[in-house]
């Protein structure tokens, strides 16, 4: 199925804030997820480029973290 | 909720916060900000809500994992025991942790009795040394081939178990028998062997070449026949390890085997007659066979080149077309030596009669000196006979020393070579075919004589020689007589001494290899031996050893027993020859007798029967061989036998290879006379009558 992939800008956010605004969408996306959506988050802190990784590969995700300028891209799919 | 609105709520706060921190912990993460902890930040960020939902995706993950993994244990558990290889597990202190069905296969046992399996004992003492060594982690695995356990082979991979990179004891052994393997091995190494050693041993040259002509083996023949090692030439191209003189002649090195195989040029029959170089240098010639090598699925993938050296073949079939020139020439010879005897026995006849009635000294020394001549005749044409057929052996007591003499005389007039004959006193007699034991001194003389080509003394010596039982010669115990040639040329080299009697073995460039060969076997035929004695640049010396004749007294010599006598006897003479009847007739009435002379087998019956019946019955009968019509001796023989079986017949013909002249008592005749008859053996014969 074809999704408009989904991109979060979480830059300015810290942590564990950070972690819980991407953790609430992937919550909120878990059945498009699994149909092959891939969401986006843009952060700018570097605790949550190992936190939302960890977190989504618990609960079955895999994921690619692309540095930008000044910030990381994080993506999140199936 | 307001703050510090009252100690429970106070309490739930604290404890909400506390919580919601240690969740947050768990994910990894930081605690929440002060600015993030009143009641309205908590109520609208949700982190409970959103812990507790992520949870259950974790929760629902991990279920699915589970399950993964019961499904992945099944699947290598059923790997584990479909492997063709037998696994154990294994630890350090050879206690089993697990194994598959497979290994309870390969060691012919059962789930139960593996576990009493001691496998320290059952694996050599290197595994387990090298296995237990605690350096081995630090490879990922050890391999072992043809470890023998139990009564099979198998070839082991021991790897050690690591968990997390950490060490834990445990080694996987995975078994794979090669039993089967290593029993094909042996059984191709013997075959190897086998084929190594048949090549070995045969005595034709064997190339065996790959798709580009290059040699990939060569037995030892092929290496001798062409002066090469197998391990110079491996891998050398065909073309240059023959030493052709046209390498091009064969089409396998011009074309390559694929092509040539596959070519009409090729037939399973061809044959190439083709002319190599020796080590020396000198060309010999080979028969060529080829034939393709092919694999499984029929592709050529080189070809066998057999070489067979022909020299000697060709030199037999030389040998063979001379032999039947040779038989061509003695059927000749015979002709004419038939022809020849009967107009000799006239003249011998004659000049003996003239001998007898010359009135004169000077005369009769003439006729002596004619006679000589007559006998040099019939020496002659019993050469020829002799080259014409080999035949039976025809044997008479000979003394040897005039024999010998006579021989020499023959063979060595006009050479550059002079001989003296020694002869021990009393030497005795010996009963020999004269006409082969002078064909046998001839070809030493021969051979004495080519061996000093400036000329030179040739010796003759002859000795009585006893023989006991310690002899090393090939002869019986008893007495003989040893006739020795000697020379004093250039000798005959050690390695050749055993091989000059073999037929067509020759140093000579003429040479056809017979002389010796036949001279061996006519000594042989005598119940003799003949021997070589020489060395290089010193001389060389045959012996010859002849049963020697027990009682010398019995026999005595032509010219003892020329004592002219008159006999009043009647004799039957039949010749088909005029002048030889007319001659013989005279002689014979000179000695006193009474001759009737015929012409014819119907005659000589006639007559011995008229005179049979008037009782005047023929005190002799000489009757030659071979008449005209087939009526010959032995058939009149037949028929007068039939009128007197008491009748003393003589046979007599040219040719002492008759059979008939050699067995003359078996078939009943009472001598034999050859001719031309001299008047001293016609006077013996009536002497005994």
């Amino acid at each position: 199925m074809d999704f408009e992939n989904e991109s979060f800008d979480l830059r300015g956010q810290i942590c564990p804030s950070t972690l819980l605004t991407a953790l609430k969408k992937i919550n909120e996306r878990k059945t498009q997820l699994k149909e092959g959506l891939i969401l986006e988050f843009k952060v700018d802190n570097r605790d949550a480029i190992n936190t939302i990784p960890e977190s989504a590969t618990r609960m079955g995700y895999r994921f690619d973290v692309e540095k930008s300028h000044g910030f990381y891209k994080i993506k999140i799919y199936k | 909720m307001g703050k510090g609105t009252g100690g429970d709520s106070e309490k739930l706060y604290n404890y909400l916060k506390k919580k919601i921190n240690h969740l947050l912990e768990v994910l990894g993460t930081k605690p929440l900000n002060p600015d993030e902890l009143d009641v309205e930040s908590i109520l609208t960020i949700d982190p409970i809500g959103i812990i507790a939902e992520s949870f259950e995706q974790i929760l629902e993950h991990l279920n699915e994992t589970n399950e993964e993994l019961l499904t992945a244990k099944e699947e290598i558990s059923t790997i584990f025991n479909s492997v063709g290889v037998g696994i154990l597990v294994i630890d350090k202190s050879c206690r089993i942790h697990s194994f598959n069905y497979r290994l309870c296969e390969m060691l012919e046992t059962d789930e139960t009795e593996i576990y009493h399996l001691n496998f320290a004992e059952i694996f050599p003492s290197e595994i387990k040394e090298n296995y237990c060594n605690d350096s081995f982690y630090k490879e990922s695995f050890k391999e072992f081939h043809n470890i023998p356990i139990k009564n099979k082979y198998f070839d082991l991979k021991i790897v050690p178990l690591k968990k997390q990179q950490e060490v834990n004891n445990t080694y996987i052994i995975s078994f794979n028998d090669v039993t089967d393997k290593k029993i094909f091995e042996k059984e191709l190494e013997r075959e190897r062997e086998l084929l190594s050693v048949t090549l070995r041993s045969i005595n034709d040259g064997v190339i065996a070449v790959n798709e580009h002509c290059q040699v990939i083996m060569i037995n030892k023949t092929a290496e001798e026949m062409l002066a090469v090692s197998s391990s110079e030439v491996e891998n050398v191209m065909l073309e240059k390890i023959l030493k052709f003189s046209e390498v091009n002649q064969l089409p396998l090195c011009r074309m390559g085997p694929k092509k040539y195989f596959a070519s009409r040029d090729y037939d399973f029959n061809s044959r190439f007659c083709l002319t190599l170089k020796n080590k020396k240098g000198s060309d010999y010639k080979v028969d060529v066979f080829i034939t393709p090598l092919i694999d499984r699925s029929s592709n050529i993938i080189g070809g066998v080149v057999v070489l067979k050296d022909i020299t000697d073949y060709l030199r037999i079939q030389e040998e063979l077309l001379n032999s039947s020139k040779m038989e061509a020439l003695s059927i000749m010879a015979r002709g004419i030596a038939h022809d020849y005897n009967n107009i000799l026995t006239a003249i011998m006849s004659n000049v003996s009669l003239a001998k007898m009635k010359a009135e004169s000294a000077k005369v009769e020394k003439v006729l002596k000196n004619a006679e000589n001549a007559v006998i040099n005749a019939k020496n002659l044409t019993t050469q020829l006979s002799t080259f014409a057929k080999e035949g039976v052996l025809a044997k008479e007591v000979v003394s040897l020393k005039d024999f010998l003499k006579s021989v020499c005389d023959f063979t060595l007039s006009g050479s550059s070579c002079y001989y003296n004959v020694i002869c021990a006193k009393n030497v005795s007699y010996v009963e020999v075919d004269k006409s082969k034991l002078s064909q046998v001194i001839n070809n030493l003389l021969v051979n004495a004589m080519q061996a000093m080509p400036g000329g030179g003394k040739i010796g003759i010596n002859c000795e009585n020689f006893d023989v006991d039982e310690d002899t090393v010669l090939p002869l019986q115990k008893g007495h003989y007589v040893k006739i020795s040639v000697v020379d004093d040329g250039k000798g005959i080299p050690e390695s050749q001494q055993n091989k000059i009697f073999d037929p067509f073995f020759t140093t000579k460039e003429d040479g056809t290899g017979l002389g010796l060969a036949t001279s061996y076997s006519i000594i042989k035929k005598h119940g003799g031996h003949i021997a070589v004695d020489s060395t290089v640049g010193e001389g060389t010396a045959f012996h010859i050893y002849l049963p020697a004749k027990k009682d010398n007294a019995d026999y005595k010599t032509e010219k003892e027993s020329y004592h002219i006598q008159k006999f009043h006897k009647k004799v039957l003479l039949m010749d088909d020859n005029e002048s030889v009847l007319e001659s013989t007739s005279e002689l014979l009435r000179e000695l006193g007798v009474s001759v009737d002379a015929v012409r014819s087998g119907e005659k000589a019956v006639e007559k011995f029967a008229e005179a049979f019946r008037n009782g005047e019955p023929y005190d002799l009968s000489i009757l030659d061989i071979t008449m005209p019509g087939g009526f010959g001796g032995k058939k009149v023989f037949k028929e007068i036998t039939k009128i007197d079986p008491e009748a003393k017949c003589v046979i007599s013909s040219g040719f002492t290879s008759d059979d008939l002249i050699k067995n003359y008592k078996k078939y009943g005749f009472y001598s034999y006379l050859h001719k031309p008859y001299a008047l001293g053996e016609l006077n013996r014969l009536l002497m005994h009558t």
